[in-house]
C-alpha cells in the first residue's frame, strides 16, 4: 500500500497527453477500435466489389460472429469456454442428424437446441466453479470430450436437404436470416446487461473477490454466463448448419482461434469485466472482412494464418495497454 | 493481504494417518500414475495377444516418446505458470524445416536444423516477452504465435505443406533400428537422455531453480534478484524450440508432413503433463510428464486393442484431464481470496 | 480483567440503545493445523462503538471474516438481535442478518462506475431490488456526507484516488442499512478529512441504534469514538474494558501478555559508539511524492533506525527507495570508505550490499510449495554451485549456520516452507537475506503476524547484527518496537519526514503525538468541516 494519498479528491486535472487520452477513450469504448476498423474495411470491400451481396455475406459471417459472442459471454464473467466451437457443431449434428430424421426438424427444434446448449454451457460452468478447475484446461478437456462425441454421432458429414434452417442463409420473409441469428441474441444481451444480472456479471468479471464479499452469488452468476454462452453457441450451430447445409464433426475446433481473436480485437479483456457482445461482433467482422479482402485483392489464402496470428498478437497487446490501470506515483 | 493461516501459531494436530502418509508420498512422487500404468499394462498383457512382446513394448515406447518429447516445452511453460498452445504448430514448423525446406531450398538437413533453432527460439522468446511485459494470458499469445508461425510456413511452401522424410531420418523411430548396436530405435535413447538432462536442469542447476521460483511466486522472485521476464522469455523460447525439435522426430515417425500433423500431440502432451501431476506454477517435473505420457499411451493402446475408436480416444483424453485436474489441480476457494 | 459476558437476551424486534445487538459465544476457527481463532466471546450493544484490538496475527481478521460469512467457524455461536446462527453460509447471509463489513483491503471493482460499486450486491442475482432513481439519490446523499467533493456517480472507480475508493466501499456498507457495521481497518487508506467525516456518520448511526465494531491499530481513533474495547490475543478474547477505564499501557499488556517487548539487555553497549561510526547510506534531496519536502538522512554503521508514522504516510516508499525500488526524485547514496555510489535499482543496491526484506510474506517473499532450504538459498543460489551443478549439501551447510543463529525451528529442511509457523517462516526469509552478506539490512515491518517468542528472537538478532556493525533500517507499525529497540526513529507524515527522535528522547506518548503533530492539522480538518 504505497499509493500516494492526495488530500483533495478533485484536484485540478493535469494536462493529459494525447496517447493517454486516446487510451482513456478506447477504455471507455472498448468496441470502438474494431468498429472503426470494420467500417473502413467494409467501405473498401463494397467499393472494390460492387456485387457485395450483403445477405450471403452476412450468412457466411454469422457462425464466426456467434462463436465470438458465445465465447465472450463467459469471458466477460471472468471465465473462458474454449469448447464453444464444439458446442456449435454438437447443436448442428443434433439438428441435422437426429432431430430432423425424428420429425423434430420444425420450429420445435429451436427450444430443444437452446435448452441443450444451456445444459452444455452449464456443465462447463460447473467444472470451473464447483470443481474449481482452471477454466482454460477444463474447457479444453470438455472441448475434447465434445469433439469426440461429435465424431461418434456423425462419423461422416450429414447433409440437410430442406427445412426452415436453410432460409436463415438467405432471407426469412424480407429480413436476412443472419440478421436474426446475430441480432436476436445481441438484442437479448443488451437487455440483460441492463438488469441486475448484467451488473453482477460485470462485477464478478472485474473483481470476483470484491463481488463475493459484497454479497453477490459469484458461482451462480458465473455458471449462468457459461449457460448463456451455450445458448448462443446453439444459435451459432443453427447458423453454421444454414451456411453449409450439413453437419460435420470436423468443425468441432474450427472457430476456437477465430473466436478468441475476435473478442480480443473487440475490446473484451480476456481476464473479464470489460467489453461487450457488440465488440465481439465487431471483432468477428474484422476477421471476416480481412479474409474477404485477401480474396478480393487476389492475395493467396496462404497468408490467412499469418495475418490472423499477427492480428491477434496486435489485439492482445493493445488491449492490455488500454486496460492497464492508470499510472500512479510509487505504485 | 494478511492471511492468518500463516500467521497464527501452529498447534499440534493428531498424528498423521496412513492415508495422509500416502498422500504425502504421492505429492513427492507419482505413485498412483505408475500403479495405473502397471495395472493397465498387465491388463493388456493378459487380454491382448502379443501385447507384452518385445516389438509391442518397443512400439509403445516409441509412441510414448513422441508424446513425451512434445510435452517438454509444455512442462516448462506450465511450471512457470503459463500454458503453450503453439506446440502443435511448432511441431509442424520443425517437420517442415527438415523435410520440405531441404527439398525447396536445397539445403542440407544440418543447415535446416541449425536454422530451426534460432527461428523457433526467437518466436517463442517473443511470446514470453509479450506475456510478461503486457501481463497477458499465455493461452492467447501462444495461440497467436502458433498461427503466425504456421502462416510463415504456409507462405514459404505456398500453401502446400506436404513433404516426405528421408529414409535415414525415418530410421530414428523405426522398430527395426538399433542404437549403437543396442536393440531399440534411437528415439527411445534420445528420450531417455533428454529426461535425465531435464531432471538435472530443473533440480540441479541455478537457472532451473530460478525458473521454479519464478513460477512459484513471480513477485517474490523479482524481489529475490531473479530476472523474471528473462525467465519467461527463456522458457517460452525453449518451449518453441523443443516443439520444433520434436517436430523433426515426428516427421521421421510419420514419414509425411501436413498442417494437421501436430494437432493430436498438443492435447496429448498437455494431458501427459497434467496427468503426471505438474501444476500451474509448480510443483512439477519433467519426469512426471514422462510417467504421464507412458500411462496415457499404455491405456490408449490397450483400449484401442479392445476396439476403441478415435472419437472415444478423444473423449478419454478429455475425461482423464478432468479427473487429474480434479484430483490435484484445483484452485483456491473464493473465501480464501477475500 | 476477563469480563464475563452476559447471555444473549431473547429479542424479536429492534433493540433499544444499550441492549445487546450482536453476541458472539466461544467462536473458533482452524485452518488445517493452524488455529486462527481459539475462543472468542464478546457482545456489541446497540448504539455503541466497540473496538476490537490485538496484535497482528491475533485473529482479528479471521474473526471479522467469520462474522461476515466468508469463513464458517468450527464451533461457537453468533446471535444477531436474538436470532441464533451456527454460522453464516455466505456474505449474503450475514448481510441479510444485518451485519455489514468494510474490509481492510480496498475492495472495489475498478472497471465499474461509482454507482454500480455502491450498490454492488444489493440486488438479487437476477432481480433489481432498488429502483435506479432511488439508487442514485441515496448514493449521492451518502457520498455527500462522506466527501467534500464527491465523485460523479458515472465515473469509473479505477480513476479515483485510493482514499475515495475506500470511501466508496464504506458508502456501499452504509447503503445496506446495517444493524451491525464492522469497520476492519477501514480508515487506514482514508485521508484526514474523510476520516473525520466518517466518524460523524458513525456517531449518527450509533444514535440511531446501530452497533459498530471498529478494528484498528490506532489508539487515537479508539479514544475518539470508541465506547468499549475487546482485546484479542492468540485467537482468544482476553477481556472487554470500558471507555473510561483503559490506558494504552494496560491494553498493550493485554495484547502481548507482557510489559516489555524486547529484552533491552541485548542492546546496552552499542549505543555509545554509533555516533562516530562511518556513514554508510544517505539520502540527498529525496522527495517521496511530487511537491513534498526533500529528505536528507544519514545512516551510520551499527545503527538501528526505525521508520514510524501512521499507515501509508510515505515510510514504505522511503524504505523501498533505499532498496533501489522507489520511484522518487533525489538520490540515495551508498558510501563505502571514500567511494560513493548512487543507488538506482534493485540489482545495483544488491551489489552495494543492501538487502531488503519485503513486507507481505506470502505475496512478496514465500515460494509456498518450495522447500525450506530452497526458500533460504534462492537469492544466493550461485554459491551452491559445485562444478556447474547445485549441491544441496552446500546449501544445507550454509543454512545450518543461520538455523542456530536465528533459532529457527525446522523439521526436515526439505519439507515445504508452509509447514513452518509464521515466525519461523519469517526467520527463514531473513536468513535468505543475511546470506547475501549485507552491510545494510532494510526490514519492512518484519514482526507482522508473528508470535511473541519469534519477535524476541528477532530483536536479539537485530542487537547482535548492529553490534557487529551492520546498519539496520526497520519500518514498524508497533510503537513499542520503536521505543524499546531503535537508536533513532524517523516519523513520516504525508510523504515528508517530520520528526526525528534519538533513543534517549523516545517515549510512547511523544512518538504517538508526533504522528499527528505536523502543521495545525486538526484546525485544518475543523475548518473544512464547518
Amino acid at each position: 500500500m504505497s499509493t500516494v494519498l492526495r488530500r483533495t479528491s478533485n484536484s485540478v486535472a493535469p494536462k493529459v497527453p494525447l496517447a493517454e487520452s486516446m487510451r482513456l477513450f478506447f477504455r471507455l469504448r472498448p468496441a470502438a477500435f474494431a468498429t472503426i476498423l470494420t467500417v473502413v474495411m467494409l467501405a473498401i470491400n463494397i467499393a472494390v466489389q460492387p456485387h457485395f451481396g450483403p445477405v450471403q455475406q452476412l450468412a457466411a459471417f454469422a457462425p464466426i460472429a456467434l462463436a465470438a459472442m458465445a465465447t465472450a459471454a463467459a469471458v466477460i464473467g471472468g471465465g473462458i469456454d474454449l469448447s464453444i466451437s464444439a458446442q456449435m457443431t454438437f447443436a448442428s449434428i443434433l439438428l441435422v442428424g437426429y432431430l430432423t430424421p425424428a420429425g423434430l426438424g420444425g420450429y420445435i427444434a429451436i427450444p430443444i437446441l437452446l435448452v441443450v446448449g444451456a445444459v452444455l454451457g452449464t456443465l462447463n460452468g460447473l467444472l470451473a466453479v464447483v470443481l474449481r478447475l482452471p477454466p482454460i484446461v477444463a474447457s479444453l478437456a470438455s472441448m475434447f470430450i465434445l469433439a469426440g462425441i461429435n465424431l461418434r454421432l456423425a462419423p461422416t458429414p450429414v447433409i440437410l436437404f430442406d427445412g426452415w434452417v436453410l432460409n436463415l442463409a438467405s432471407q426469412v420473409w424480407f429480413i436476412p436470416g443472419a440478421l436474426l441469428t446475430i441480432g436476436v441474441p445481441l438484442a437479448l444481451w443488451s437487455f440483460f446487461v441492463r438488469t441486475a444480472f448484467g451488473r453482477n456479471l460485470y462485477a464478478i468479471g472485474g473483481n470476483d473477490a470484491t463481488a463475493f464479499s459484497a454479497g453477490v452469488n459469484v458461482g451462480l452468476i458465473r455458471v449462468a454466463s457459461y449457460a448463456i454462452g451455450g445458448v448462443i453457441a446453439a444459435v451459432g450451430g443453427i447458423a453454421l448448419t444454414a451456411l453449409v447445409s450439413s453437419a460435420d464433426a470436423s468443425t468441432s475446433s474450427s472457430y476456437v482461434i477465430g473466436a478468441i481473436t475476435a473478442i480480443a480485437l473487440g475490446g473484451i479483456v480476456i481476464t473479464g469485466g470489460r467489453g461487450g457482445l457488440l465488440g465481439a461482433v465487431a471483432g468477428a467482422a474484422v476477421i471476416f472482412l480481412v479474409q474477404n479482402m485477401l480474396t478480393l485483392f487476389n492475395v493467396s489464402q496462404v497468408w490467412l494464418n499469418l495475418v490472423f496470428g499477427a492480428l491477434l498478437l496486435f489485439a492482445v497487446i493493445t488491449g492490455s495497454i488500454i486496460a492497464a490501470p492508470r499510472k500512479e506515483n510509487n505504485s | 493481504m494478511t492471511t492468518l493461516s500463516a500467521a497464527a501459531e501452529p498447534t499440534i494436530d493428531e498424528r498423521p494417518r496412513t492415508t495422509e502418509l500416502l498422500a504425502r508420498a504421492q505429492s513427492k512422487f507419482p505413485l498412483l500414475q505408475i500403479a495405473i500404468t502397471v495395472v493397465a499394462f498387465l491388463v493388456g498383457a493378459f487380454t491382448l495377444d502379443g501385447f507384452a512382446s518385445e516389438n509391442s513394448v518397443k512400439s509403445l515406447l516409441i509412441l510414448a516418446s513422441l508424446v513425451g518429447l512434445a510435452g517438454i516445452g509444455q512442462t516448462l511453460a506450465i511450471l512457470i505458470g503459463g500454458v503453450d498452445m503453439s506446440v502443435a504448430n511448432f511441431l509442424v514448423v520443425g517437420a517442415v524445416f527438415v523435410t520440405q525446406f531441404t527439398q525447396l531450398y536445397g539445403m542440407s538437413f544440418t543447415t535446416a536444423l541449425l536454422l530451426l533453432v534460432p527461428f523457433t527460439a526467437i518466436l517463442g522468446g517473443f511470446v514470453g516477452w509479450v506475456c510478461h511485459r503486457f501481463n497477458v494470458e499465455p493461452l492467447v499469445v501462444t495461440l497467436a504465435m502458433g498461427t503466425f508461425a504456421l502462416g510463415l510456413m504456409q507462405i514459404q511452401t505456398e500453401g502446400t505443406i506436404a513433404g516426405g522424410a528421408p529414409g535415414w531420418l525415418m530410421a530414428l523411430t523405426s522398430l527395426r533400428s538399433t542404437t549403437f548396436g543396442l536393440p531399440f530405435p534411437p528415439v527411445i535413447a534420445i528420450w531417455a537422455v533428454v529426461t535425465v538432462a531435464l531432471a538435472i536442469f530443473i533440480h540441479r542447476t541455478a537457472v532451473g531453480r530460478r525458473m521454479l521460483a519464478a513460477g512459484a511466486n513471480g513477485r517474490a522472485a523479482g524481489l529475490s534478484l531473479i530476472k523474471v521476464r528473462r525467465m519467461w522469455i527463456v522458457v517460452f523460447a525453449l518451449s518453441a524450440l523443443f516443439a520444433g525439435l520434436a517436430g523433426v522426430v515426428l516427421a521421421a515417425f510419420s514419414g509425411t508432413v501436413n498442417t494437421s500433423i501436430g494437432g493430436p500431440y498438443l492435447f496429448q502432451s498437455l494431458a501427459a503433463v497434467i496427468i503426471g501431476g505438474t501444476v500451474f506454477g509448480g510443483p512439477g517435473d519433467y519426469s512426471r510428464t514422462v510417467i504421464g505420457a507412458l500411462m496415457l499411451t499404455v491405456i490408449t493402446t490397450v483400449l484401442i486393442g479392445h476396439g476403441l475408436a478415435t472419437s472415444d480416444q478423444q473423449i478419454l483424453y478429455g475425461a482423464v484431464i478432468l479427473i487429474a485436474m480434479a484430483l490435484y489441480g484445483r484452485g483456491r476457494k473464493m473465501s480464501d481470496r477475500v | 480483567m476477563d469480563a464475563k459476558l452476559r447471555a444473549p437476551e431473547a429479542k424479536t424486534h429492534r433493540s433499544e440503545p444499550g441492549g445487546v445487538l450482536l453476541d458472539v459465544q466461544s467462536l473458533s476457527k482452524r485452518f488445517g493445523p493452524t488455529v486462527a481463532v481459539r475462543d472468542a466471546s464478546f457482545s456489541i450493544r446497540a448504539g455503541e462503538v466497540h473496538a476490537l484490538v490485538g496484535e497482528n496475527g491475533s485473529g482479528k481478521s479471521t474473526l471479522v471474516k467469520i462474522l461476515s460469512g466468508i469463513h464458517a467457524p468450527n464451533s461457537g455461536e453468533i446471535s444477531v438481535d436474538g436470532t441464533r446462527f451456527k454460522s453464516f453460509t455466505s456474505p449474503r447471509a450475514s448481510q441479510a442478518a444485518g451485519i455489514v463489513t468494510v474490509f481492510q483491503e480496498v475492495l472495489s471493482v475498478g472497471s465499474r462506475t461509482v454507482l454500480d460499486n455502491l450498490w454492488l450486491g444489493a440486488d438479487g442475482s437476477f432481480t433489481t431490488k432498488v429502483r435506479k432513481t432511488d439508487k442514485a439519490k441515496r448514493a449521492q446523499k451518502i457520498l455527500a456526507e462522506l466527501l467534500e467533493h464527491p465523485p460523479r456517480l458515472d465515473s469509473r472507480v479505477e480513476d479515483l484516488s485510493l482514499s475515495d475508493r475506500q470511501v466508496c466501499s464504506i458508502a456501499r456498507a452504509l447503503l445496506r442499512n446495517p444493524r451491525v457495521l464492522i469497520l476492519d481497518e477501514a480508515t487506514s487508506a482514508l485521508d484526514y478529512d474523510s476520516r473525520s467525516r466518517l466518524f460523524r456518520v458513525v456517531k449518527r448511526l450509533c444514535a440511531e441504534g446501530v452497533g459498530v465494531m471498529l478494528i484498528t491499530h490506532r489508539m487515537d481513533e479508539i479514544e475518539e469514538i470508541g465506547d468499549r474495547i475487546t482485546v484479542l490475543r492468540s485467537g482468544i478474547t482476553v477481556g472487554t474494558v470500558d471507555d473510561e477505564k483503559w490506558t494504552t499501557e494496560q491494553l498493550v499488556v493485554m495484547m502481548t501478555g507482557s510489559d516489555h517487548l524486547a529484552p533491552a539487555a541485548a542492546r546496552v553497549e552499542t549505543r555509545e559508539h554509533v555516533t562516530d561510526a562511518p556513514v554508510v547510506l544517505e539520502t540527498r534531496g529525496l522527495s517521496l511524492a511530487p511537491g513534498q519536502a526533500p529528505i536528507d538522512v544519514q545512516i551510520r554503521a551499527g545503527e538501528l533506525v526505525g521508520l514510524a508514522g501512521l499507515e501509508g504516510q510515505g515510510q514504505d516508499v522511503f524504505l523501498k527507495s533505499l532498496a533501489g525500488l522507489g520511484n522518487v526524485s533525489g538520490d540515495v547514496v551508498r558510501t563505502e570508505g571514500d567511494r560513493e555510489a548512487v543507488i538506482s535499482n534493485r540489482e545495483n543496491a544488491h551489489s552495494k550490499r543492501i538487502a531488503y526484506v519485503p513486507r507481505e510474506r506470502r505475496g512478496e517473499s514465500l515460494f509456498e510449495w518450495m522447500s525450506i532450504l530452497d526458500n533460504f538459498s534462492i537469492a544466493t543460489v550461485n554459491e551452491d554451485v559445485r562444478g556447474g551443478f547445485l549441491s544441496p549439501r552446500a546449501a544445507a551447510r550454509r543454512f545450518s549456520d543461520y538455523v542456530s543463529r536465528l533459532s529457527i525451528k525446522t523439521g526436515n529442511t526439505t519439507n515445504a516452507i508452509t509447514t513452518l509457523s509464521g515466525g519461523n517462516q519469517q526467520k527463514v526469509i531473513i536468513a535468505r537475506w543475511l546470506a547475501t552478506k549485507p552491510e545494510i539490512l532494510l526490514l519492512n515491518d518484519p514482526t507482522r503476524g508473528i508470535d511473541i517468542n519469534a519477535k524476541r528472537d528477532l530483536y536479539r538478532l537485530l542487537g547482535e547484527l548492529t553490534a557487529e556493525g551492520m546498519a539496520v533500517v526497520m519500518l514498524s507499525t508497533e510503537v513499542d518496537e520503536h521505543v524499546e529497540l531503535m537508536d533513532r526513529v524517523l516519523v513520516f507524515d504525508d510523504f515528508e519526514c517530520t520528526h526525528e527522535f534519538h533513543h534517549m528522547d523516545l517515549t510512547r506518548q511523544g512518538l504517538v503525538a508526533s504522528f499527528f503533530g505536523k502543521d495545525s492539522r486538526d484546525e485544518h480538518g475543523l475548518a473544512q468541516n464547518q
